[in-house]
């Protein structure tokens, strides 16, 4: 009797309301994401023992995936593709943010952002595909060099290498980049630029000295979204990278499959996420350091 | 007389069809207070951002120290400004802000270091140097915007509505310390207001601009004393305007029948437009006007009337009266000295003026 009536009680507070209506995607989350990542933890202490799981406690894996020149070869790779990958999109991202929040009349900005976003509305793979058909042996590049007679013979060094893959990849991410740099350019108060040019600077100090370090928080933003992604893409280097373009995600994805290694292919990937985890509290951290002092 | 320090030789500006200003000429002397006073939309700060050289006039030429400065950019110009919402850089601390015209000239370390914390002794901001610049009330982010443009010394100093965003004593404060401050550095200010009485207060001469025009170019006694036309004495503090008839025009004056107040000598230098307009009008400050409590006062010019409503604020009361003859009623202000009366509306009341305080506008 008490107790229902606690109850009754509680059901109409703010709190149970509020979980209420958090409770449906918090148990998706958890059934989606944290469950299978809490098996990934767990089979990355087991031991594959060819058909069957010895489910010993054990470092092996992490020993192995932390020790051999393969893995180490493959992380330090995706890392430095993933920092080269986030530094293009950024790079190429922030002049099209610039254009569009300091050129573009204001009433018409919506409509260029909702433009920028057009070629994504195109299937992933497809736009990989795309790719390879314009950077191909008779691709579109190729094809039209030699059509010109600019050269000789098909270039190589544009398909099948760690170049198709962060070209590939910086277009894929930079709509992800394009946003977060837009709003941090949008806030800027345009009577600072002045300021900044009043009190003697030229366009190039100006943009260094102010308009810059003001959107930085969107630079390091975008930043993220970028890199923390493409660290776990696997399917990118598997179609345009060709032997010398794979990637630790590969190898994850390898281990699963056709090595049945599942134990190595998790320590693979907690290890994975671990060292992104890292970087991207120091992304954060610099990010909130900016932040803080915009007041 | 000083010499120019800024010379607007007919400066135009349209914005498609709107025209914001329209042949402003005026010379701005060095060392001077100067106000550009008006309402809102009257292109006073078009004027200044042209000054600033952020906008470029669409006719007509601006010279700054004797130089042409067509074609200037803002980085280039001898002029510093202090912006309406002071665009204090959240990212950098006061120092730095104060700092920041030194570092684009690369100074020394330690010579800036120096004059910074001279400047912003200056503006009272000494021992700030650190706080960032989000911690700051608005009067210190005033005051470290004034450092910032004050430390490179500029020829003219501009300031864009400074002290509007600011609550009324603190603003009253600021008024003071400027006026202060600009007779201690000797810098030409330029300085833009809505407000009538900011104007008066602190310039040494002011611009009144109405509808991209310049109305009146005066010294603030003359601007109070003589506005140039009806809308400049409705503009700057209150003024009654009473109907008036030409009767004759004498040497050095015109003679003019005034509605409550009968027959007026209205002196040639009383009316600055000339007599020429068919409708006359007759201008009288409140204070001008004199409640006479006394019945045996003898003066000449008298006019009877009733108080219709009684304004009392302290140090002073204010009176509507309507006089006798007169369409419509009067405003009146009266010291409140010892023993003086009240009068209550409804009461008569003898109302004194003097010849020399009526203006003859068009």
């Amino acid at each position: 009797m008490f107790a229902a009536s606690e109850f009754s009680r509680w059901r109409r507070t703010e709190g149970f309301k509020g979980l209420a209506l958090v409770s449906p995607p918090f148990l998706y989350a958890l059934a989606m994401l944290a469950a299978p990542l809490a098996a990934v933890v767990l089979f990355s202490f087991w031991t594959q023992d060819y058909l069957t799981l010895d489910r010993t406690p054990t470092w092996n894996n992490y020993r192995t995936a932390w020790s051999e020149t393969i893995y180490q070869v493959l992380m330090l790779r995706s890392l430095k593709i993933s920092a080269l990958v986030t530094a293009a999109t950024v790079l190429l991202s922030f002049p099209i943010a610039y254009y569009v929040s300091f050129y573009i009349d204001p009433r018409r900005k919506t409509l260029w952002i909702f433009l920028i976003t057009i070629p994504f509305w195109t299937s992933y793979l497809m736009r990989i595909f795309l790719w390879k058909v314009i950077l191909g042996y008779n691709g579109v590049v190729n094809g039209s060099l030699m059509g010109l007679g600019l050269i000789e013979e098909p270039l190589t060094f544009i398909l099948y290498n760690q170049n198709a893959v962060i070209l590939t990849l910086s277009h894929a991410w930079a709509p992800f980049a394009i946003l977060p740099i837009f709003v941090a350019l949008e806030r800027i108060d345009r009577s600072l630029l002045e300021a900044a040019e009043d009190l003697g600077d030229g366009p190039l100090r100006r943009f260094f000295r102010v308009t810059l370090p003001l959107a930085m928080p969107g630079v390091l933003a975008a930043s993220v979204i970028v890199f923390i992604p493409t660290i776990g893409d696997y399917v990118t280097p598997r179609l345009v990278g060709g032997p010398n373009g794979l990637l630790i995600a590969n190898m994850i994805e390898l281990q699963f499959k056709k090595a049945n290694n599942a134990p190595l292919g998790s320590a693979l990937a907690i290890s994975a996420m671990l060292i992104v985890a890292v970087i991207s509290v120091v992304f954060l951290w610099l990010n909130r350091r900016y932040i803080r002092s915009r007041g | 007389m000083k010499n120019a320090m800024i010379r607007l030789v007919g400066i135009g500006k349209h914005f498609g069809e709107i025209v914001a200003l329209d042949g402003v000429s005026a010379e701005i002397r060095e060392s001077e207070f100067f106000s550009l006073l008006g309402p809102s939309g009257c292109g006073k700060t078009t004027l200044l951002r042209m000054i600033a050289g952020f906008d470029e006039p669409s006719t007509g030429e601006i010279y700054i120290d004797g130089k042409s400065m067509d074609g200037v950019p803002p980085n280039r110009r001898p002029t510093n400004m202090v912006f309406q919402n002071y665009a204090i850089f959240p990212h950098l601390n006061v120092a730095d802000n104060v700092a920041y015209g030194l570092r684009a000239q690369r100074q020394a370390k330690d010579e800036i270091r120096g004059q910074v914390s001279e400047t912003l002794e200056m503006v009272g901001m000494a021992g700030f140097e650190n706080r960032q610049s989000h911690a700051l009330s608005g009067g210190q982010r005033q005051r470290v915007a004034l450092a910032r443009a004050l430390i490179l010394k500029p020829k003219v100093l501009l300031l864009d509505e400074p002290l509007s965003a600011l609550d009324r004593q603190l603003r009253e404060q600021m008024q003071t310390e400027l006026r202060h401050l600009q007779r201690a550095v000797g810098i030409t200010f330029v300085f833009v207001t809505h407000d009538q009485e900011e104007a008066l207060t602190m310039s040494d001469r002011i611009a009144v601009l109405f509808d991209g025009k310049v109305a009146q170019l005066d010294s603030p006694i003359e601007l109070y004393r003589r506005p140039a036309n009806k809308r400049v004495g409705e503009f700057i503090g209150v003024m009654n305007f009473l109907r008036a008839n030409l009767i004759s025009e004498f040497p050095g004056g015109y003679e003019v029948d005034v509605e409550g107040l009968g027959r007026v000598a209205v002196s040639m230098r009383q009316a600055p437009g000339g007599a020429s307009a068919s409708r006359l009008l007759a201008g009288i400050r409140p204070e001008m006007l004199t409640l006479v409590f006394d019945d045996a006062d003898s003066s000449e010019n008298y006019a009877k009337g009733e108080v219709v409503d009684t304004q009392y604020l302290g140090d002073m009361t204010y009176y509507e009266i309507a006089l006798d003859g007169a369409g419509k009623t009067v405003t009146l202000s009266m010291r409140n000295t010892a023993g003086r009366p009240i009068l209550a509306p409804g009461t008569g009341a003898k109302v004194r003026w003097t010849p020399e305080s009526v203006l003859l506008l068009n």
